[in-house]
């Protein structure tokens, strides 16, 4: 065969199979991840700070969930551990210490929701909750990204514990002088035997979602067994 | 081989040497085109992003869309939501740029509601195949991008909200 008519074909041969190859090497296999090395940084960086806004976001609006809950779970038990049937009694398990009681009810619901507060503060009727940071980390190529964003969320409280506190006060000193009991305080109660059972109704909305919503004010209500009221007096009833 | 059969199969091969080296050249080009757009549509995804956590703090009253939100799906009625997202949504995106938005919520992995812009999709190339040569024929084609967010519920219940934007690109 002539060697000089067989060369033409032969290179144009080899062309379309070297063309083939190359297309096929850089463009068809892996053109994603050629691509997204363009710009995959910044784009990291804009998604840590998104995720950061989005769990502060929801850290918000589960601390809200849960005061409504807690709220209502609190004043349901009378301020004190539902062991105790809402028998405040003074010097033992069912004492009403309201603030660290209300915080107590407030984490378990949080916990519902997935968030564990490094701390909570009452004060003056307001809470702040200080959530642990939300931390974002990401490893890519000569490129290491390490995100952290404190949370702290301050909310005023739908339940008026000032007044509870100052009812409190105002109780333990009746029964510190012995006075009876619905003597000391303008507030609704009842008599069913040896029990004083208080009632007060709270003085703002709260939203309960249960199959339905609903807006209530929760009523508190806490009782006293007038012959073991936990303060070393006798009590005139 | 004689003389002339040589010459012929000589041109044929020249012809088609050219015919394969130009194939292969329009190829390369239109594939390093969309390389490049690629790119852009990553960087953009946060603005639907920064568009969709907007979109829930929006403030009505003493309230947000997100409080709205969960009213809605409580009483089953989502007409003031339906109202409220697309008044927010048509001033956000301009009919015109991106004629495309739609809002979804789901919970459990059950869709609870779904708005989106009157939209005419005859008008536009949906395809968002980069390699798909068809689209240089049309004149407007839209690049869709979306982002989804799960978003606490009342009673912790799982709920995922998503919004997809059709820009025309």
């Amino acid at each position: 065969m002539n060697k000089k008519a067989i060369f033409m074909p032969l290179l144009s041969f080899f062309v379309l199979i070297i063309l083939t190859y190359s297309y096929y090497e850089l463009v068809v296999k892996d053109v994603e991840d050629k691509s997204s090395t363009i710009g995959l940084n910044q784009a990291e960086l804009v998604n840590a700070y998104n995720k950061g806004i989005e769990n502060e976001f929801n850290a918000e609006k589960a601390v809200s969930h849960s005061l409504n809950s807690a709220i209502n779970e609190f004043s349901k038990n009378g301020g004190v551990n539902g062991k105790c049937n809402n028998l405040w009694k003074f010097n033992s398990d069912c004492e009403p210490d309201l603030e660290k009681n209300f915080i107590n009810v407030f984490t378990n619901e949080l916990l519902k929701y997935g968030y564990d507060a490094k701390e909570i503060k009452i004060n003056d009727n307001s809470i702040t909750i200080i959530l642990n940071d939300f931390t974002y980390k990401k490893e890519l190529k000569n490129f290491n990204l390490e995100y952290s964003l404190p949370i702290a969320v301050r909310k005023e409280l739908d339940i008026d514990l000032n007044k509870l506190n100052s009812l409190k006060d105002q109780v333990k000193k009746c029964l510190e002088e012995g006075k009876p009991l619905n003597t000391c305080t303008n507030e609704k109660t009842e008599v069913q035997e040896n029990l004083m059972v208080f009632s007060i109704e709270n003085n703002k909305n709260i939203l309960i979602y249960t199959e339905k919503i609903e807006t209530k004010k929760p009523v508190f209500v806490f009782k006293i067994n007038t012959r073991d009221t936990g303060i070393k007096r006798e009590t005139v009833f | 081989m004689k003389k002339g059969e040589s010459a012929i199969t000589f041109v044929f091969s020249l012809i088609f040497l050219a015919i394969v080296i130009t194939i292969f050249y329009a190829l390369f080009l239109l594939s390093s085109v969309n390389k490049a757009n690629f790119s852009i549509n990553q960087v953009s995804l946060s603005d639907v992003n920064i568009n969709l956590i907007n979109y829930l703090r929006t403030p009505l009253n003493t309230t947000t869309v997100y409080d709205l939100m969960i009213n809605s799906y409580y009483n089953n009625d989502y007409r003031e939501l339906e109202t409220l997202s697309e008044n927010i949504f048509n001033r956000v995106y301009d009919n015109e740029r991106c004629p495309l938005w739609n809002i979804k919520g789901e919970i459990n992995n059950e869709k609870f509601f779904e708005f989106e812009s009157k939209f005419d999709a005859r008008k536009y190339t949906l395809s968002q195949n980069p390699r798909n040569f068809l689209r240089i024929f049309t004149d407007d084609y839209l690049a869709t991008r979306s982002s989804s967010f799960d978003i606490v519920f009342p009673d912790n219940k799982k709920a995922k909200i998503t919004l997809l934007e059709g820009c025309v690109e």
